[in-house]
C-alpha cells in the first residue's frame, strides 16, 4: 500500500443530497449520512493547495476519586469536525464552495431560467426540439442545428413544461437533426414543445441568502419553478459532501459540509487564493458511495479546455478585468473610477453556530445555523498615495461600491470571468503611515452593508451581454455582495441538475 | 576571578531522605541547561504615607522553582557514584525496585509522592556552587527525536537554594563526580510497539516512528506557605512546605509517524480502543535497555494527518495512559505488573536499586 504523497492528493466538493432535493435532510446519525453523501465524480475536483480538517473528538477524562492518582476514564464525548481548506484561485472548480457560502443562485422560471445563463456566449443555439424524440437523445428536424463539434457542449431543456430545468451532455453526434445526450432524459423532451438551448459557456450569479440551512425552496423563492422537473417540495440545500484523496485507495470524504466562511485574497505577482472554514457533519473513511477518486476531475466534457483549468491570476485585473470603485450615488462606473489596488482581501462570514448538540444528534452536531450578523469585510494596499481620494472617503462616510473583474483566456466565442461586486460599502481604519524611508503606501479596512436600492455598477453592453450589470433577486433584503463566475460548470449549483452521476 | 562560563558547568543530583536537609550529590546529570531560580515574593510598603515615593519592601516568601534539561544516558557506575538519568526519573515517579535475577530496576508511580532531592551546579565559582534542596519534581517530558538524542525536561518546585560556601555540596565534590562518556540513548536504539489489548505484543505490532514525547505531570500543589509547624517539622516560614499531590496525574504520548500509509490509528480512535506499548530501546554494543511500557492508552483527540502542501503526509497521534486494565498484556521482565500507567525498566551498570 503506498504512502501518502502531497503530491498525489486531490479534493472534491459536490452540494448534497443522494437522496434527493425532497427527502434530503441533514444528518443525525452516521447511517443519515451514509444516505446524504452524494457520488463525488467529473464535476466535483477543487483547486486544492492544502488542509487540516480535523473530526475534532472531544474526550472527557474521568476525574472520579477512586483511591489512585491514575486515571482510569477517558471517554469520547463530541465529534465536530472543522479546520481549513486552502485553494488556489480557478476559473472553474469553485462554484458549488462559493454557492454553498453565499447560499444563493437564482432559478428562474421553468420559461426563463436564469442562472446558469446559456446564452452569453455567441455560439450557443437555441430552438424547440422537432421530430421524434428520445430518451438519451436531443432532436430537432426544422432548425437543423448539430454539428460533430456540439460534442461535448450541454443541452438545458426549458418552457412551460414537465420537461424543464434537465440539463445534459451531448454524448454523440448523430447527424445535423439530432445529437445524443449523457445520461437519459428524467422526462423525454416533447415533440414541437419542448425548448432547448445547447451550450458551453455558462455564467452564473450568486447572491447572499437569509438562511444556510435547509429550507424549502419556495421559502426563499416563492416563484420557484414547480411545472418542470422541480416540485414544490423541493429543498434548497446549502451543504456538500466533501472528499480529500490521501493515501489509500479509499478517499477521506466529509459528509454535509457547510462552509462558514471564505476569503480571497489577491496580490501583485500572484494567483489568488482563497481561505475556507469547512464544517463537516462527521468523516467516512470506508465509504461505500465513494470507493475511489479516480474519476475526480472538473469536468466530463471533453470540451474543456484547457484540461488543467485555468487560473486567476492578479494580473487578469487588467486588459478585461479591472478594479473599479466609486461612490455608490454615482451609479455605472467607467475606467475612470479604476485604481491601482495592489493587494486585496475580501472575507464572507456566516459566523455559524456550530457547536450545539441535543439528544438526537449524540456525539455530533445539530445542523449548523446562523448565530449572528453575517459579516462581509475585507481590506485592500494601494502602492501610492497621490491622492486623498481615499481618505476624503473615509473621513465622510462615504457609501462606496466595488466591481472586481478578473477576466482570463476565451472559453469558446466569451473570456472566462470571476467578479466580485461589492453592493455597497464603507471605509474602516485609513492608513498612510510613514514607516521609515521608503514609498508611502494606503492601507484601508472595509465592511459591506445592504444596498439602500439595487446597485448600478456598469452600463449594459449591448455586444457582450456576459458584461451586463447584474441583476438582484435577492431583495429583501438585498446582497451587500455578489460573485458572477463565466466558466465551463454548466449546472444549478442548488437544483440538482448535474444527474450524470 | 574567573566569570562563570556555561562550559564549566556541572550538575548533580542526589536523593535525600528529610524533607529539607541537603545531602551529597551522588548522580552526574548531562545537564544541557538549567533555568532553577529563586521565586521571591516581596511585600511593597504601597500605603499612603504623604509622599510620592516608595519607602520600603520586605521579603515574604522564598520558594525556588524553574527547570532543566539533560541528555539520557545508559547509566554509568563509577565506584558508588553514577552518570544518569535514571535517579531524575524514579525521583519523579516516586519508587524503584531491585530486580537481582533480571539485574535491572523496576520504577514506577507512586500514589503519595513523598520523595525528593538535592541538585547542585557550578556557576562560576567552584567555591560557590548552587544548592537546590529537597527538588520536588512537578512534571517532566522525554523526548526522542531523529535530529539528537533522547532528552529529559524536568520542573521542580523546591524547598530552599542555596548559594556559597555553606553549602553540603562544594564545588570540588562536584568536579569529583565520574567523568566517564556515557552511551546516549538515541532514536535508533529503539523498537516502538503498539497495539490493541489482544496478546502478547509481536512482530507485528512494530511501528516506525520518526518522534515520541512522552509528558508526565504529577499535578502538586503550588508552593504553600504557612507558619511554623510541629507535627511537620516545618520551621522555616520563609520556606514552602512539602508540595503533595492536588489532581490526578496526567501521562501523556505523542507520536509521529512519517508516513501515512495505513489507517491503523484512525480505526482504532474509531473504534474508541484500549491500546498498549513498549518502547524498548537496546544500546548495540553493551546491550544495555532502558524500556518504556505503557499497559492501557487511549487516543487523545484526533490523529492528524493533513494535506499540508506538497510533502508527503505524515501522522501525528497523541495517546493518554491510563491506569492498567484487566486486558493489558505487557509486563516487567520479570513478568511482573504494576497499576501504574507507565513502567520504565532499566537495564545497566547499576547493581542495586536506584533508592
Amino acid at each position: 500500500m503506498s504512502n501518502a504523497l502531497g503530491v498525489k492528493s486531490k479534493a472534491t466538493f459536490r452540494i448534497e443530497s443522494d437522496q434527493g432535493m425532497v427527502t434530503g435532510a441533514y444528518p443525525t446519525t452516521e447511517a443519515e449520512a451514509d444516505l446524504e453523501e452524494v457520488v463525488l465524480d467529473g464535476y466535483d475536483l477543487i483547486p486544492l493547495a492544502s488542509e487540516s480538517i480535523v473530526e475534532g473528538r472531544e474526550n472527557e477524562v474521568g476525574e472520579t476519586l477512586l483511591g489512585t492518582p491514575a486515571i482510569s476514564h477517558h471517554d469520547n464525548v463530541a465529534i465536530m469536525p472543522g479546520g481549513g481548506i486552502e485553494l488556489h484561485g480557478f476559473y472553474d472548480g469553485l462554484d458549488q464552495l462559493i454557492a454553498c457560502v453565499m447560499g444563493y443562485e437564482h432559478p428562474g422560471t421553468d420559461a426563463a431560467p436564469i442562472f446558469p445563463d446559456y446564452t452569453k456566449g455567441t455560439a450557443e443555439k437555441t430552438g424547440t426540439v422537432n421530430g421524434t424524440q428520445g430518451v438519451d437523445a436531443l432532436t430537432d428536424t426544422v432548425a437543423i442545428p448539430f454539428v460533430e463539434g456540439d460534442i461535448g457542449k450541454f443541452a438545458m431543456l426549458y418552457g412551460a413544461n414537465a420537461e424543464a430545468g434537465q440539463i445534459r451532455r451531448i454524448s454523440a453526434f448523430v447527424n445535423t437533426t439530432g445529437v445524443l445526450v449523457t445520461p437519459n432524459w428524467s422526462v423525454t423532451p416533447v415533440d414541437a414543445s419542448t425548448l432547448y438551448v445547447v451550450s458551453q459557456e455558462f455564467q452564473h450569479l450568486f447572491e447572499l441568502s437569509m438562511q444556510l440551512q435547509d429550507e424549502l425552496w419556495t421559502d426563499e423563492y416563492s416563484s420557484y419553478p414547480t411545472t418542470g422537473v422541480g416540485t414544490s417540495n423541493d429543498k434548497i440545500i446549502r451543504r456538500g459532501t466533501l472528499g480529500f484523496q490521501k493515501y489509500a485507495t479509499k478517499p477521506w470524504v466529509w459528509r454535509s459540509c457547510f462552509i462558514n466562511s471564505i476569503t480571497f485574497n489577491f496580490s501583485a505577482k500572484s494567483g489568488m487564493t482563497i481561505s475556507i472554514d469547512a464544517i463537516p457533519f462527521n468523516l467516512e473513511r470506508n465509504s461505500a458511495t465513494n470507493a475511489n477518486a479516480t474519476g475526480w476531475k472538473f469536468s466530463e466534457s471533453p470540451l474543456f479546455t484547457p484540461l488543467e483549468n485555468e487560473r486567476i491570476l492578479f494580473n487578469h485585473l487588467s486588459g478585461n478585468g479591472f478594479l473599479r470603485i466609486d461612490e455608490f450615488v454615482n451609479g455605472n462606473m467607467t475606467s475612470a473610477d479604476e485604481y491601482g489596488i495592489s493587494d486585496f482581501s475580501i472575507t464572507i462570514n456566516n459566523n455559524l453556530k456550530v457547536d450545539d448538540q441535543d439528544a438526537l444528534t449524540g456525539a455530533f452536531r445539530v445542523q449548523p445555523a446562523r448565530g449572528g450578523n453575517r459579516e462581509v469585510t475585507g481590506s485592500f494596499t494601494m502602492p501610492r498615495y497621490a491622492a486623498d481620494t481615499f481618505q476624503d472617503w473615509a473621513k465622510n462616510n462615504t457609501i462606496l461600491q466595488s466591481h472586481i473583474k478578473f477576466a482570463g483566456s476565451t472559453i469558446a466565442t466569451i473570456p472566462r470571468a470571476f467578479e466580485i461586486f461589492i453592493s455597497s460599502f464603507k471605509l474602516e481604519a485609513p492608513q498612510a503611515p510613514i514607516a521609515g524611508a521608503e514609498v508611502i503606501k494606503q492601507t484601508y479596512n472595509f465592511r459591506a452593508i445592504i444596498p439602500a436600492s439595487a446597485p448600478s455598477f456598469i452600463a449594459n453592453d449591448g455586444g457582450n451581454p456576459q458584461n451586463d450589470n447584474p441583476t438582484q433577486y435577492m431583495i429583501t433584503p438585498r446582497s451587500e455582495l455578489m460573485i458572477r463566475t463565466t466558466n465551463q460548470f454548466p449546472f444549478n449549483c442548488f437544483r440538482d441538475s448535474n444527474k450524470e452521476y | 576571578m574567573g566569570n562563570a562560563l556555561g562550559i564549566k558547568g556541572i550538575m548533580g543530583l542526589g536523593k535525600e531522605s528529610s524533607y529539607g536537609s541537603a545531602v551529597d550529590v551522588t548522580d552526574r546529570l548531562l545537564m544541557i541547561s538549567e533555568g532553577i531560580n529563586f521565586d521571591y515574593t516581596d511585600a511593597l510598603h504601597d500605603y499612603l504615607h504623604g509622599g510620592a515615593g516608595l519607602p520600603g519592601m520586605e521579603r515574604l516568601f522564598e520558594p525556588v522553582s524553574g527547570s532543566f534539561d539533560c541528555y539520557v544516558p545508559y547509566t554509568v557506575k563509577s565506584n558508588s557514584d553514577f552518570i544518569s538519568a535514571d535517579l531524575l526519573i524514579a525521583l519523579a515517579m516516586g519508587n524503584s525496585d531491585w530486580i537481582a535475577g533480571q539485574g535491572s530496576n523496576e520504577i514506577k508511580f507512586v500514589d503519595d509522592l513523598n520523595v525528593f532531592g538535592t541538585l547542585a551546579f557550578n556557576k562560576w565559582r567552584t567555591d560557590h556552587v548552587w544548592e537546590v534542596i529537597s527538588a520536588m519534581i512537578k512534571s517532566f517530558t522525554l523526548t526522542c527525536s531523529l535530529d539528537k538524542p533522547m532528552v529529559i525536561s524536568a520542573e521542580i518546585a523546591a524547598q530552599d537554594l542555596l548559594i556559597g560556601a555553606t553549602t553540603v555540596n562544594q564545588g570540588s565534590e562536584l568536579i569529583a563526580l565520574p567523568t566517564a562518556v556515557p552511551d546516549l540513548i538515541q532514536l535508533r536504539h529503539f523498537v516502538f510497539r503498539i497495539g490493541d489489548q489482544s496478546g502478547a505484543m509481536g512482530a507485528g505490532d512494530t511501528t516506525g516512528i520518526s518522534s515520541f514525547t512522552i509528558n508526565v505531570n504529577n499535578n502538586l500543589t503550588d508552593h504553600q506557605q504557612t507558619t511554623t509547624d510541629n507535627a511537620s517539622s516545618h520551621t522555616e516560614p520563609e520556606h514552602p512546605i512539602q508540595p503533595v499531590r492536588n489532581g490526578f496525574r496526567e501521562v501523556t504520548l505523542e507520536i509521529v509517524v512519517p508516513r501515512y500509509g495505513n489507517d491503523t490509528f484512525f480505526d482504532h480512535v474509531a473504534n474508541d480502543d484500549n491500546l498498549q506499548a513498549e518502547i524498548y530501546a537496546t544500546q548495540p554494543t553493551s546491550s544495555e535497555e532502558f524500556d518504556i511500557i505503557f499497559p492501557n492508552l487511549k487516543i487523545q483527540g484526533d490523529p492528524l494527518a493533513p494535506i499540508a502542501g506538497a510533502e508527503a503526509l505524515s501522522q501525528t497521534i497523541t495517546f493518554r495512559a491510563l491506569k492498567r486494565n484487566a486486558d493489558s498484556d505487557v509486563a516487567f521482565g520479570d513478568a511482573g505488573t504494576d497499576d501504574g500507567e507507565m513502567w520504565v525498566e532499566v537495564d545497566n551498570d547499576r547493581t542495586a536499586t536506584i533508592f
